[in-house]
């Protein structure tokens, strides 16, 4: 039996075993045919191989040390990785990532509004697992924004909602616990009639514009303010769960608005009347926002336009853990803030005085997840009062 | 202060996991580098290009090793992609390295100067070998190109996913076929 092709040419190549090469060898000295296709098998092996021979690297085509490439490949991962970052760098943050962003953004929407609309402003847009509130005294900057037709294209436009947020309105904790996916605790022994509603959920979404917050903040005079470039780019989403909202009192809500207790973020005071009394709750939306972003330096500049000086914004700035915590500013001239302890943790309570309706509470806090902001006319007292109550 | 402590343990568990990830990753470069390139190179004929493709393919590599960690299997995964890389790139070029061949051709009827002469021969050559490898069907032109480049049987194997058994009778069949090829491009066919 003859030698194959194969067997022939791994012997040229001093390829298999060594029993396997003298089997071969034994049969090529005494087999004349299978000589010649050795012969022939090397030839071609040889033509080739002279061939092949042009293409290996010479001279300067030569491969530089491994060390170098070395180098270059550690300075390759480096850029990236930093290009996949700026491109797929989303990272899921819960129960809430504050990007510096939504800060800036949404924050300033709903820092100078009246106390009592807080609540229902801020609560429409994060979910957080700590408040701090902030005294600061802002000048003007509500009324430049709403001149400035950059903040208002960027509002308006730039904005994605991915549906329109519905509100419906239930009647029992049980449906709306079944509706809003969490465990719905409601206060005991409320004067009032009990209206409950439940938000849907939605997605907001935005791309950070670094040029038209840089104009943006040209246009309201404060181009001393700087920004991160990072920035620019960034997406973020967020995704909002559904919320509980349960009025007690005479609210404007009952009487057919399409935003009850205040929720319409174009016009948050429209529904508050003195004896209202509301009870918001929902756990706590994803904010799927860029990793990496410097959210001290964007958080320095969000408390520089609320009126701090550079030097005391970026103090405090390090002193707030701007992933976790929302800060809510306060005109110092409108209310007062303070922390309480509130259904078993700490919270925040403010406390105002609006002309028509007296004093006014609002208390913020977070359990199991779930932020609650309790929000009606009275005293401190009232407050924590009815916050025991709640079961 | 259980869970702090979980979490510290898990961090440093973490970091200990990427450190020895990235030495792993080291370890796998420095053993790969200079073979990868030459498969690169000898593809592609250039040593930018040769080098943009082979940081490529570790960049591959770094983003999603393959988890083979027996050093044959986890060169012929290296070299595969390397290969592939390379052949496609030859091949975008053949249509390129046709002007540039006319162009070499014109260049050597100008320039009668030795050295140039004989630098452009090896042009020449080495165009000849990347169109007649470009004609090829990939499997037989891996095998030569690993073949040439000084891989065993074995490393072939691996890389080309085939028995090591049948490597002998391939390569005779490739080189014959590349052989085929050659000469009708040297025909001028």
């Amino acid at each position: 039996m003859h030698l194959r092709d194969g067997e022939i040419r791994a012997y040229l190549d001093g390829e298999g075993s060594r029993d396997s090469r003298s089997q071969v060898e034994a049969h090529l000295s005494s087999c004349h045919a299978c000589e010649e296709r050795q012969q022939r098998l090397a030839e071609g092996a040889k033509a080739a191989a002279n061939k092949l021979a042009a293409l290996a690297p010479r001279g300067k085509q030569h491969v530089h040390s491994t060390s170098m490439a070395q180098q270059k490949m550690r300075s390759l991962i480096v850029e990236k990785e930093k290009q996949m970052n700026q491109k797929k760098w989303y990272t899921r943050y819960r129960p809430a990532l504050i990007t510096a962003c939504v800060v800036l953004i949404l924050g300033i929407s709903m820092a100078f509004a009246p106390v009592r609309a807080i609540a229902n402003s801020f609560l429409g847009l994060f979910r957080v697992q700590q408040v701090q509130v902030i005294a600061v005294d802002p000048g003007n900057l509500q009324g430049l924004l709403g001149n400035s037709d950059q903040f208002q294209h960027f509002m308006t436009n730039d904005i994605q909602v991915s549906q329109q947020v519905e509100d419906k309105e239930v009647t029992s904790a049980g449906e709306a616990r079944y509706l809003a996916g969490i465990p719905v605790r409601l206060p005991v022994g409320m004067n009032g009639e009990q209206h409950l509603y439940v938000s849907s959920s939605a997605q907001v979404s935005f791309t950070v514009d670094l040029e038209l917050l840089e104009a943006v903040l040209a246009e309201i005079g404060r181009k001393d303010i700087s920004l991160p470039p990072e920035i620019d780019g960034a997406e973020v989403t967020i995704d909002l769960p559904a919320m509980v909202s349960a009025s007690y009192g005479d609210c404007a809500a009952s009487s057919g608005e399409s935003y009850p207790q205040g929720n319409d973020p174009d016009d948050p005071d429209i529904s508050y009347a003195s004896s209202c009394t509301t009870l918001v709750q929902m756990s706590s939306p994803e904010v799927n926002a860029p990793e990496g972003l410097d959210l001290n330096t964007l958080g320095q500049a969000y408390l520089q336009l609320l009126g701090m000086t550079p030097d005391d914004a970026a103090q405090f700035s390090q002193t707030i853990d701007w992933a976790t915590t929302l800060v809510v500013p306060m005109p110092a001239y409108e209310a007062t803030f303070q922390e309480v302890a509130v259904d078993g943790v700490r919270g925040t309570l403010i406390l105002g005085k609006d002309v028509e309706a007296g004093q006014q509470y609002v208390l913020v806090w977070i359990k199991d997840g779930v932020v609650f902001v309790l929000n009606g006319p009275g005293s401190a007292n009232t407050a924590l009062r009815l916050a025991d109550s709640i079961r | 202060m259980r869970y702090k402590h979980d979490l510290a343990v898990t961090i440093h568990a973490v970091s200990n996991t990427e450190q020895a990830a990235q030495a792993d990753f080291e370890a796998v470069f420095a053993r790969h580098w200079s073979r990868v390139y030459g498969l690169l190179f000898r593809l592609v004929g250039e040593h930018a290009e040769a080098e943009d493709l082979a940081l490529d393919v570790f960049w591959r590599y770094y983003q999603r090793p393959p988890g083979e960690h027996d050093p044959q299997k986890l060169g012929g995964w290296l070299y595969r992609v390397a290969l592939r890389m390379g052949y496609n790139a030859l091949r975008s070029q053949h249509r390129r390295r046709n002007y540039e061949q006319l162009a070499g051709q014109k260049e050597w009827r100008e320039d009668h100067n030795r050295q140039a002469e004989i630098q452009v021969e090896q042009t020449l050559q080495r165009q000849q070998v990347h169109q007649a490898l470009a004609r090829m069907k990939p499997r037989p032109a891996h095998l030569l190109i690993l073949r040439y480049a000084g891989c065993s049987y074995a490393e072939i194997a691996a890389a080309l996913k085939i028995p090591a058994g049948s490597v002998g009778s391939l390569l005779a069949r490739a080189e014959a076929e590349f052989q085929k090829c050659y000469e009708k491009i040297e025909r001028g066919g």
